[in-house]
């Protein structure tokens, strides 16, 4: 069995994941897309590709085939586990604020440079007095950047304290451990804040620095400022390898790109995918104690995965049969790419990568996937227990397919702290996704004396299954034209989504439902 | 490592991720906690989702809960607190002091009669989550009976013979290896502040508008139980305040207010809802575009109010001086939210003391203990939203099995 985690990165994101992943005695390779010169002293005896453009990425947790393209040859490595710790990328935010570069307009980064260089020149700044720093003018910025623009406004008092420093912001971002502190310090050694609510300062280069002109919000003045010299914020985006990996790795990424979405089942390293982890500016942009605490949580999920891997097959996940036609719809949908196609074309579900949603189930032409839970068989059974007998008082028998990680729990919620009682015709069916159910199972319902189906989903950006609910709700819309069509009341089927913490909701929207399927009255499927 | 054994103290989202994370491991955790329920403050929280999830993480605590009460590996100490700590070999003896748990967990099947029938008022606490179990709890202090009363109607009620109230408390002994200190924070109490907050009905915290959305879906005025139209939120009540030496933003407050805003106003459409604020702070990764949406649905003002009064309607009337006008302007709400903050625990000197630790001019925990063996992780160390909270309990488990392989 290969052991070996490949690490994606040429800087210290993914030095510090391979440190510490050599602290467990993991095998490692580190795929640099660049070529790496100045490799740290613990890192000696690993491998290292340089150059390395990755093009594919094949297999699953346990066995990934990875195949780059390395200066127009074809390089393979195997690999049980990935961590891609790219760094990220800094665009400083000279077009939203209307300048272009130059030398005394310079980024924020370009300025650390600068004062680091400072302590070794003798008359650093040299006909500079003051400098403004700009940041989340129009934007939002963001605690890490400020964070910086105070460590150099406070370097900057030391280095040179004839400088005189102005921070223009909106709002400030001291959400960060110690930037309150911070912004007090800064504020002593004469740093000066301008903030900005309902007007925006007008900032025109100079010859030398730039002039800005703005209202004093307090006062109602016009006031000028002519700093020599205007240091730009800038914004952070995942580097274009880091989306390129997460494309060719088919991982869910988020609105900025970064290779991981912001699905809050996904904290802290974990990706769509189970033996491929994220780690650093590769995720998110951080602060550096983030990058640390990243690589600690990276290490920390590879070595559990390995502890698992060493453990008995998981027994429940999903199998394909000979049914199969190797019709591929499976690799399609399966959200966590634990499908692979073996030599011979012949499909299989890679047992430690299955998370047991059952979203391939579902979608199989041929129904040749099996998993514990899913089986039409296995539904069809929950739908007709507890049918209710015919009474003389009409009580609307509910079947509400609820998906077992959110609506399933905020029915239990419900239950347990009555907020307040649930409709006694209510019958919960708990499905491992919402994605899962279908006109069949909705028909099947109905066939069997229910008057109203619900389908309850977790919320949009929330599903487990990245977009099981997605497809949950395009098979209720498609279910609804259906029953349009020939004829029946499609107010008798409804979807809603809910979180595991809605135990409220939940009541409502039942009781809520109940109330409108009491005055349609029974349904005409009924036998 | 399998022999090994780790005690976390708090079980908050940071500790029940902490036992997760170490039980992933092979390693042994037990968690104490204080209260009769595990899940800190997060448990008590709503959704906060409009049609899309807003990335609170709530929903996500509620999940670690269901893990770890399922869990038979980790080992669970309600109403406990450790009383010392003391060296033996290299391994750490620790003594609980244990309030009895009145329930029996085997026998009770959270039925709720304790708790509908009890005289004593809040004497039997309800938890927040179908995943505390028992979801009741004895609060001793209220307890007719520990107040010198002779009364045993919970006892009688509960049809499964659950609950004795004769039991005593008792020490509980244990080894273990390294300690995790995840005894989370406390929400400022903002009795001192001019807002009236426990002097009107009408004015309440942010964790009580947690609580009540949670519980009920709609925010509605304590006073009369009627919708709340009228809503302020008033920020950074307790943090980024010189006068009380906390010079710290807690950093979550703002996207908690925003958040609960949102859906309030999406549900209702009727809400007004205004935000005091100094500064707006980031929530989660695409602030920006949350931001600009919030802000289509709430009247925002920069400033933090002088104080609020009760009208003879009972409305409450808050005051703020206008920059722009240059004076003192009013407004009038139904219901008036104190965004308080982030604070050190309240025994967090204690425990500091007990387990021989320093904490940091703040108060807080320091983030790496220079103790051997003792770590940390959640909000015991600062301000932290409950992703942070759950890294940076990654991060304690990896520095504690790092610690393991050198004892
Ligand atoms: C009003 C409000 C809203 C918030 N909203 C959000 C939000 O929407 N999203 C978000 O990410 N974050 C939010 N937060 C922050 C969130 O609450 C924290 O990140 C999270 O609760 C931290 O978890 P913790 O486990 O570190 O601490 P806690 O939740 O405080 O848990 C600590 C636990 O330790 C126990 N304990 C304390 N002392 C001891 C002791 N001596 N012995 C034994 N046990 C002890 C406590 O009883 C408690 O159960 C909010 C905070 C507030 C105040
Ligand atoms: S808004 Fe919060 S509680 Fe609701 S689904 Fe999203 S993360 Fe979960
Ligand atoms: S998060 Fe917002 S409300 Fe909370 S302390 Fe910081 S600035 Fe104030």
């Amino acid at each position: 069995m290969i052991n070996k985690t490949l690490i994606f990165g040429s800087g210290p994101s993914a030095y510090l994941v391979a440190e510490k992943l050599i602290l467990e005695d993991s095998e490692i390779i580190i795929a640099a897309h660049g070529s790496i010169t100045d490799i740290p002293a613990a890192l000696e005896k690993t491998e290292i590709l340089n150059n390395a453009d990755l093009i594919a990425c094949r297999g699953a947790i346990g066995a990934f085939t990875f195949t780059f393209d390395q200066n127009g040859k074809t390089l393979m490595r195997e690999a049980a586990y990935a961590v891609i710790a790219e760094e990220g990328e800094r665009y400083p935010n000279f077009d939203e604020y209307g300048l272009n570069h130059g030398e005394r307009i310079i980024a924020l980064s370009t300025f650390k440079t600068v004062l680091t260089d400072a302590d070794n020149q003798s008359e650093p700044f040299s006909g500079i007095s003051a400098i403004a720093f700009l940041t989340g003018l129009g934007k939002e910025s963001d605690p890490v950047i400020l964070e910086e623009i105070m460590d150099s406004c406070l370097r900057l008092k030391s280095a040179c304290p004839h400088i005189r420093s102005y921070i223009l912001t909106e709002n400030l971002k001291v959400g960060g451990a110690g930037l309150e502190l911070k912004y007090r310090q800064t504020k002593e050694a004469g740093a000066i804040y301008m903030k900005f609510t309902h007007t925006h300062p007008e900032i025109l280069p100079a010859e030398n620095g730039c002039v800005i002109t703005f209202t004093d919000e307090i006062t109602g003045d016009r006031c000028r400022i002519t700093p020599d010299m205007a240091v730009v914020d800038e914004r952070f985006k995942p580097s274009p390898y880091a989306k390129q990996l997460a494309r060719v790795m088919e991982l869910e990424t988020d609105a900025l790109g970064f290779a991981q979405s912001d699905n809050v089942h996904r904290y802290i390293v974990a990706t769509n995918r189970k033996g491929i982890v994220t780690a650093g500016p590769a995720r998110m942009f951080q602060t550096p104690a983030d990058y640390i605490s990243d690589s600690d949580n990276a290490a920390l999920a590879i070595t559990s995965l390995k502890i698992r891997m060493k453990s008995p097959l998981p027994d429940d996940s999903a199998l394909i049969n000979n049914r199969c036609t190797q019709c591929l719809t499976c690799l399609r949908v399966c959200p966590f790419h634990a499908i692979q196609i073996q030599a011979g074309g012949k499909l299989n579900v890679a047992p430690q990568a299955c998370e047991c949603c059952g979203l391939c189930t579902a979608e199989c032409p041929e129904h040749a996937i099996t998993l514990k839970g899913c089986s039409a068989a296995e539904i069809t059974a929950q739908i007709r227990s507890d049918v209710p007998l015919e009474e003389d008082v009409f009580t609307p028998h509910l079947v509400a397919f609820c998906c077992e990680r959110s609506a399933k729990q905020a029915a239990e919620m419900a239950l347990a702290m009555n907020m307040p009682s649930l409709p006694s015709g209510l019958r919960i069916v708990a499905v491992p996704c919402a994605g899962i159910i279908g006109l069949e199972y909705i028909l099947s319902a109905f066939q069997s004396q229910a008057d109203g189906v619900l389908v309850l989903t977790c919320h949009q950006g929330n599903c487990h299954s990245g977009c099981g609910n997605i497809s949950a709700h395009d098979k209720v819309s498609q279910a609804s034209a259906f029953l349009e069509t020939v004829g029946f009341e499609k107010e008798r089927l409804k979807v809603k989504t809910l979180a595991a913490n809605m135990g409220h909701d939940f009541a409502t929207i039942v009781n809520d439902f109940e109330k409108q399927i009491s005055n349609l009255g029974p349904s005409g499927l009924k036998r | 490592m399998e022999h090994k054994k780790i005690l976390i103290i708090g079980g908050g989202v940071a500790g029940l991720s902490a036992a997760l994370a170490l039980e992933q491991l092979g390693i042994k955790a037990s968690i104490v906690e204080k209260t009769g329920f595990l899940g800190g403050h997060a448990i008590q929280y709503a959704c906060k989702a409009t049609d899309q999830c807003v990335k609170c993480g709530a929903c996500v605590v509620e999940e670690k809960l269901k893990a770890v009460t399922e869990n038979p590996d980790i080992r669970i100490f309600l109403n406990s607190q450790i009383k010392n700590k003391a060296q033996n070999n290299g391994r750490s003896v620790i003594t609980l002091n244990r309030q009895p748990d009145y329930i029996d967990p085997h026998k009770c099947t959270d039925c709720g009669q304790c708790y509908a029938q009890c005289p004593g008022k809040g004497a039997i606490e309800q938890g927040f989550s179908p995943n505390n179990h028992p979801l009741y709890a004895l609060n001793a202090d209220k307890c007719l009976r520990f107040t010198g009363q002779d009364c045993h109607i919970c006892e009688d009620v509960c049809p499964e013979k659950a609950i004795d109230l004769n039991q005593q408390p008792y020490k509980h002994i244990c080894e273990i290896n390294a300690v995790i200190v995840a005894s989370g924070f406390k929400a400022f109490e903002p009795v001192d502040k001019p807002y009236g907050w426990q002097v009107f009905d009408n004015v309440i915290t942010n964790l009580e508008l947690e609580r009540m959305l949670r519980r009920q879906s709609i925010a509605v005025r304590p006073s009369d139980g009627l919708p709340a139209r009228r809503i302020a939120f008033i920020q950074c009540v307790g943090s980024r305040d010189a006068t009380l030496n906390h010079l710290w933003c807690s950093k979550v407050c703002c996207g908690s207010a925003l958040r609960m805003a949102r859906v309030i106003k999406t549900r209702h459409p009727e809400s007004e809802i205004t935000f005091f604020y100094m500064d707006a702070q980031n929530s989660g990764k695409d602030f920006e575009k949350f931001y600009a949406a919030v802000q289509n649905d709430i009247h925002e003002i920069r400033c933090l109010p002088g104080d609020v009064y009760q009208t003879s309607d009972g409305s409450l009337q808050v005051s703020h001086f206008d920059q722009h006008d240059r004076q003192s302007v009013e407004h009038i709400f139904d219901l008036v939210v104190l965004s308080v903050g982030i604070t050190p625990g309240s025994d967090s000197g204690k425990l500091a003391d007990r387990l021989q630790l320093k904490p940091e001019l703040t108060g807080f925990f320091s983030a790496s203990p220079t103790q051997l063996g003792i770590f940390t992780a959640g909000a015991a160390a600062g301000p932290m939203t409950i992703e942070d909270a759950i890294a940076s309990a990654g991060q304690a488990v990896w520095q504690t099995v790092q610690y393991l392989k050198t004892c």
